[in-house]
């Protein structure tokens, strides 16, 4: 599995959409998303790192 | 009815040729008189969506060998944490004969391997806290329940049946036996409702079953009360996933209040598919027709909005595809061939809005635009699986 920043959206309530797997694209509260967010956090694209960094993307604890 | 033939006949019971019409009158019963031999419910019965193993919007009867997805809607897979390996899962059409059933799921072991502490092997189900409220989990009004179920294996033994609470810290493993390989056999189990413990009667995970096929030592326990902690498993129960070629077939589940397990409850297609989507739902359009309607949102996007058929669980966080980016168009007055797979932007229970993406489309923001299938194989499928 892998992720990338495809588009961003700036409407109200709207937050980064993110592209992964070829199958499923996301946003940050995702699950599976938000697991290989944890599992990657100290080795992650450069895209969704700068989105970690300028807040508008958070890893969440895990449940 | 005279006393004297009322005499006669206590040996033999009273029989339908003894009660004319009227004679038996509410005012003559008192409360509690007459009362039903068993305790269960008429009307719709099963607590259990998709028992009979048919709707299968995921994988359509392709074969399945990953973990913790769904093998068909509301079913999913374990084959985690041990060491057997090319473990698939499937919906069948092997079904016992004369119940009605068109299709069963079957877990078939590649090659076996030791379960050991950790290992998770099974078939998984769960019920949402509004449909299992009924049963009043977690109070003194605990109610009895009936487990009913058609199982076919090739390993005879007993088996283990997992049930758990969201917080995974009560527990209940019951057990049944299989007692003829390559057999269908119907198996029943009635229990009580746990009366401890925190039970979500909401959106959230009601009750967690787990048709144990191989739950390592640390997940399992005896069989036949409610425990505190996290049991799936049953110590000393089959482990078929340790068995090379093993095969299990299930079927027919159903979960009904009372003690008694009535005939498999069979529903349409259409309410079984509707209240899988519920959960889970794809829209997969002929080509050439649109997923939906909406606007041109910036130079590389859109956005456009889908309605689902029913009320999801909960909220979407994000669209499935085909991952071929060619399977989909964006629409004005010309249809051009995105760039990327449509992209989530936001859901709600009811409805989702997409980005049909084409890299510089050239088209004016605002403009109507559609999203629109280019492929027989095209979809669009959005998860509020539990």
């Amino acid at each position: 599995m892998s992720y990338s920043i495809v588009n961003t959206h700036t409407d109200e309530g709207v937050t980064t959409v993110i592209y992964g797997d070829g199958k499923r694209s996301c946003i940050g509260i995702d699950k599976e998303f938000q697991q290989w967010l944890r599992d990657n956090a100290d080795n992650l694209p450069a895209d969704i790192q700068a989105k970690v960094e300028d807040g508008t993307l958070t890893i969440e604890d895990a449940d | 009815m005279t006393r004297s033939r009322d005499i006669a006949n206590l040996g033999d019971g009273v029989t339908a040729a003894d009660i004319t019409d009227a004679t038996i009158t509410a005012a003559k019963m008192a409360d509690g008189a007459v009362e039903g031999a068993f305790t269960t419910q008429i009307g719709r019965r099963n607590l259990i969506i998709n028992g009979e193993m048919r709707i299968d919007q995921y994988n359509n009867g392709a074969s399945i060998s990953t973990h913790g997805v769904k093998v068909v809607d509301r079913w999913g897979t374990a084959l985690t944490n041990g060491s057997a390996s090319g473990i698939t899962v499937q919906r069948s059409t092997t079904v016992p004969t004369g119940q009605g059933f068109v299709n069963s799921v079957v877990y078939t072991v590649g090659t076996g391997g030791s379960v050991g502490t950790g290992g998770s092997y099974g078939i998984q189900h769960r019920v949402e806290g509004y449909s299992v409220a009924p049963l009043h989990f977690g109070s003194a009004e605990a109610k009895q329940f009936t487990m009913s179920f058609w199982v076919r294996s090739s390993i005879t033994g007993n088996y283990g049946i997992g049930l758990r609470n969201s917080a995974k810290d009560r527990s209940y493993v019951g057990e049944y036996t299989i007692s003829s390989a390559n057999t269908w056999e119907k198996k029943t189990i009635t229990i009580t409702a746990d009366t401890s413990g925190t039970w979500v009667e909401d959106n959230g995970i009601g009750l967690d079953i787990f048709f144990d096929l191989g739950v390592g030592s640390t997940n399992s326990t005896t069989s036949g009360s409610w425990q505190a902690g996290n049991y799936l498993g049953l110590t000393g129960g089959v482990k078929l996933a340790e068995t090379t070629g093993a095969t299990f077939y299930l079927t027919g589940v159903q979960i009904e209040v009372g003690s008694v397990a009535t005939p498999f409850e069979h529903i349409s297609y259409g309410e079984s598919l509707a209240l899988c989507q519920r959960y889970y739902y794809k829209q997969h359009p002929p080509s050439g027709h649109f997923f939906g309607v909406g606007n041109i949102d910036g130079s590389n996007g859109s956005q456009i909005r889908l309605f689902f058929p029913v009320e999801m669980r909960t909220s979407p966080t994000s669209v499935e595809t085909t991952g071929t980016a060619g399977n989909y168009q964006l629409r004005v007055n010309g249809n051009l061939t995105c760039t990327s797979v449509p992209s989530f932007i936001n859901a709600s229970p009811w409805d989702s809005t997409i980005s049909f993406n084409k890299t510089s489309h050239g088209l004016t923001n605002g403009y109507c635009g559609f999203g629109r299938s280019a492929g027989s194989e095209a979809y669009l499928a959005w998860s509020a699986e539990l």
